[in-house]
């Protein structure tokens, strides 16, 4: 297939699941029309989105509206998938309120996510380097000459750009690069109302340092990233740059694979083939390292579209709830939400560990797929648009009567296809309220079933 | 846990396979009347890499030990006038009397009544510096890191069938100590709210429960993702009706006086046990568990003495949250068939970075090992790093390789042979339990 050819029903349901946060199904008729590349490129757009959430006061109840402004944003049709890289921003970059409890620090640093995410990673990195949620967070600013603290240096290198080891396994740097990295990265100064950091030369280490030794990165000098009046310093000298040309075991940009690799696991499926993510890194390389055609090219990708792709990872907590809402046109103010996501391992600005929210199979423990019962249930029977507002009426044709038109229905708002063992206890279920009145039969007997809809095991999976 | 031990068929050859640098010498089993029946293993992760240097603290300068640990922390030091309530004992190696923390003296206690054994200087041969990339080490019992199992996860392939649910994570996330080939591990936040949920207005949870039951129910065309949430949905299935008793009959009504997050998880574990005590005939078959303590990554802020800073409100926490736990064991009288290991990913540099109250410390390499329980000769073992011998990287070495703890455990605890579970075995086990 083509990115010229019409995608049909069933590949838009899995471009706006995993491109954006599900749909509704007018929608999904909707792109089911547009080509392959229309619909990428339409997703994608060619604007900047500048928005950021608006800081309360500190407390919890400005956590509470952090959460609800971007689960608000992330349900905007035009801006899901800038939402959607946002959050994989947020997730790789994670920084919790729980370390940072600072409304206008996290504020800035998700419209960082939001105004750089699908632009210059470079740019990003060198935001993110200087924000103050991540200066108070990874110690940045408590950093000096006389002891360089190593929190974020050694952050920066596993987990923000090149990873431990390269997909060789081969180490991708040593001890006394972190120390280095440290040592280049001291210096960092925030006024107390300020949301990005800068440089103070009396406070920067000015030695020399060596870094990457044996790497085409190798540097040595008074390597740093800032020189003291703001602006950045030359390719050579800054430690930034030198990220960008690090080449791992194999001769390979060692960032472009590392970001290549994680971006194509959040939309598309994991431990991806080597080729595939080099050629993702070439265009990632090719493109001067602009995220937004490092995504095209993931999405125009056939492996994207492949049989393989589909239920191919668990949804995370965030695709399970809002493809649900969406899909059964569920009101919400969203102000449960925050809460249901973080009970189901995922609360937003608040990731649990220093690796961001939990990947992959983590999300199928028992623990966290009784919280999704949870949520199921509390969608099902929300009865208010303060929690969620279904109508069975809208959901389901009135004039039905048959169990398994009455499931069909159902399954294809959701776009779940179950086994056939499946099928047969969902449209049993239904019968199963055969005898009562259609009030109570509306009530209990189809809102159970979208509890149930919602808990199939294939509906866990996208 | 039921433990159905296999017969060990070992023929006089492999017992003479001698790792260089391990001695051990491995005679015929002979009858095993001190192994605990029902062995519990709890786990307790101090996440986040813990100090363990303003853990377990040098006192005195036999081997100018405390001089260079106040020449090494001027900022996080705590003064050894501070330390007269918590004394230990001499370092077994270097001679070094050690003490806990001060706030620690509920351990201290628990230390002199002869329950627990601080095992110093444990750490994993060459173990990154990366919290995930070590405690993946620590998990799989093998520095080359994890390769699909846990430790403690081929221990359960080996001794337990695929229909048990031997082990028990609390927390957000699953741990890969319990990652096996077979059996089932599970995971869950919390045991509290573990419930079947209905809806009040218009309940309909037994034909649900019903429904949810065959919606889970093994499918032998599943993919292995699909089965994996297959067997999560019976687990909740399963043990939800178990947990609800659990509340309802243990101390479920106590958690919400738990004096922290850590005493509130072993709350629940102890409420387990409990249940499984006094209802042997539904008892829960979960024998092995793991907590999470988090907040040891304290690369700034840390605290030295004070109580309300950072790194002493954790160890104050880890102290009474663990004698308040064995406190409930031994109020069952379990106490000896339940070891309680407390172990990080990585111990923190000797020096600190940063100065006055901003101070912290950078991931560092070895650390300190606790257990305690009935079954444990308390005491200290190893010994700690010696911080006149630091690496390049400010790390002093390792005394003690991390595998000869859980060959301890293994060998001497779970009535099992090391050989089998650990790479590089055989490892000389500690004395912190006896031989069987």
């Amino acid at each position: 297939m083509a990115a010229t050819d019409i995608l049909g029903r069933a590949d838009a349901a899995h471009l706006l699941r995993r491109a954006g946060f599900g749909a509704t199904p007018k929608e999904l008729a909707s792109f089911a029309q547009l080509t392959r590349g229309d619909a990428v490129a339409l997703l994608l757009g060619t604007k900047t989105r500048r928005s950021r959430p608006p800081a309360g006061k500190p407390g919890a109840a400005s956590l509470a509206k952090l959460q609800v402004w971007w689960l608000k944003q992330m349900q905007s049709p035009k801006w899901r998938l800038h939402e959607k890289v946002a959050l994989f921003w947020h997730a790789h970059f994670a920084t919790p309120w729980s370390a940072v409890p600072n409304p206008a620090q996290l504020a800035r640093q998700n419209g960082v996510f939001r105004e750089h995410g699908l632009g210059a990673f470079r740019t990003l990195l060198y935001e993110i380097t200087r924000d103050a949620a991540m200066l108070e967070f990874r110690d940045g600013v408590r950093s000096g000459p006389a002891d360089p603290n190593e929190n974020f240096a050694r952050a920066l290198l596993e987990q923000y750009a090149l990873g431990p080891r390269d997909l060789a396994g081969m180490p991708n740097y040593v001890e006394a690069d972190v120390v280095a990295f440290a040592r280049g990265l001291t210096g960092f100064q925030l006024g107390p109302k300020d949301l990005a950091g800068r440089v103070e030369l009396d406070l920067f280490d000015g030695g020399s340092k060596q870094v990457f030794v044996g790497n085409d990165a190798e540097a040595v000098g008074v390597l740093g990233v800032e020189d003291g009046s703001g602006n950045p310093l030359p390719a050579d000298r800054n430690l930034l740059d030198l990220l960008f040309t690090h080449r791992d075991s194999a001769g390979r940009p060692t960032l472009a694979r590392f970001i290549a690799a994680k971006l194509w696991e959040w939309l598309a499926y994991p431990e991806p083939e080597l080729a595939l993510v080099d050629a993702l890194a070439d265009a990632f390389v090719a493109s001067g390292y602009q995220t937004r055609a490092l995504v095209s090219a993931i999405l125009l990708r056939d492996e994207f579209w492949s049989a393989a792709a589909r239920t191919s990872t668990p949804r995370t907590p965030v695709d399970f709830a809002l493809a649900s809402l969406r899909a059964l046109g569920a009101k919400s103010s969203l102000a449960t939400l925050p809460a249901a996501l973080a009970r189901m391992g995922m609360p937003l600005f608040d990731p649990p560990a220093v690796e961001g929210f939990d990947r992959g199979e983590a999300w199928l423990s028992a623990g966290l797929l009784q919280r999704r019962l949870e949520f199921a249930q509390a969608l099902a029977a929300g009865r208010s648009s303060k929690t969620y507002a279904l109508a069975p009426k809208k959901l389901f044709d009135p004039k039905s009567t048959d169990p398994a038109a009455l499931v069909a229905g159902l399954l294809a708002a959701l776009d779940v296809v179950p086994s056939p063992a499946s099928l047969q206890v969902l449209v049993d279920y239904v019968a199963g309220g055969a005898g009562l009145d259609p009030k109570e039969f509306a009530e209990r007997t189809l809102r159970g079933e979208v509890a149930l809809a919602l808990s199939l095991p294939e509906y866990q999976l996208h | 846990m039921r433990i159905n031990r296999r017969q060990f068929l070992r023929g006089a050859g492999s017992a003479a396979v001698l790792a260089s640098g391990h001695v051990l010498a491995l005679v015929p089993r002979r009858a095993r009347a001190a192994l605990p029946v029902n062995p519990v293993v709890v786990l307790v992760q101090l996440s986040g890499g813990n100090d363990w240097l303003n853990t377990v603290i040098p006192v005195n300068n036999a081997a100018a030990q405390r001089s260079l640990y106040d020449a090494y922390r001027p900022s996080l030091r705590v003064a050894a006038s501070a330390l007269s309530g918590t004394l230990l004992g001499a370092d077994p190696v270097n001679g070094t009397t050690l003490a806990l923390h001060p706030v620690m003296t509920e351990l201290k206690a628990l230390f002199d009544a002869g329950h627990v054994a601080v095992l110093n200087g444990v750490g994993v041969p060459g173990a990154p510096l990366s919290h995930q990339g070590a405690l993946d080490a620590w998990w799989a019992g093998d520095p080359a890191g994890f390769a699909g199992t846990g430790w403690l996860g081929r221990f359960t392939d080996a001794e337990l069938s695929a229909a048990d649910s031997p082990a028990l994570a609390l927390g957000a996330r699953p741990a890969g100590v319990f990652a096996s080939l077979n059996a089932n591990a599970l995971a869950a936040p919390a045991l509290v709210d573990f419930a079947l949920p209905d809806d009040p207005l218009h309940p309909d949870l037994a034909a649900r429960a019903a429904a949810w039951t065959a919606l889970y129910a093994a499918d032998a065309t599943d993919s292995p993702l699909l089965a994996r949430v297959r067997r999560a949905g019976a687990d909740v299935l399963a043990k939800a009706p178990l947990f609800e008793t659990v509340q309802f009959s243990g101390w479920g009504s106590a958690l919400d006086g738990a004096s922290s997050s850590l005493h509130r998880d072993l709350l629940q574990v102890a409420s387990l046990i409990r249940y499984d005590e006094t209802f042997p005939d539904s008892a829960s078959g979960i024998g092995l568990y793991h907590v999470v303590q988090p907040g040891y990554d304290t690369h700034a802020l840390q605290g030295a003495a004070d109580p309300m800073a950072r790194h002493p409100m954790l160890l104050s926490q880890l102290s009474d949250a663990l004698a308040k736990f064995m406190a409930d064991l031994a109020a069952l009288a379990v106490q000896d068939r339940v070891l309680v290991l407390a172990y990080s990913e990585f111990g923190r540099r000797a020096r600190e970075c940063g100065s006055g109250d901003s101070a912290g410390t950078d991931h560092g390499a070895a650390g300190t090992v606790l257990a305690l329980g009935g079954a444990v000769v308390g005491g200290l073992y190893g010994a700690l790093p010696d911080l006149g011998a630091l690496d390049a990287n400010g790390n002093p070495p390792l005394r003690v390789d991390f595998r000869r703890v859980y060959a301890t455990v293994i060998d001497r605890f779970l009535g099992a042979d090391h050989t089998d579970f650990l790479p590089g075995a055989p490892f000389l086990p500690l004395g912190f339990l006896a031989a069987p």
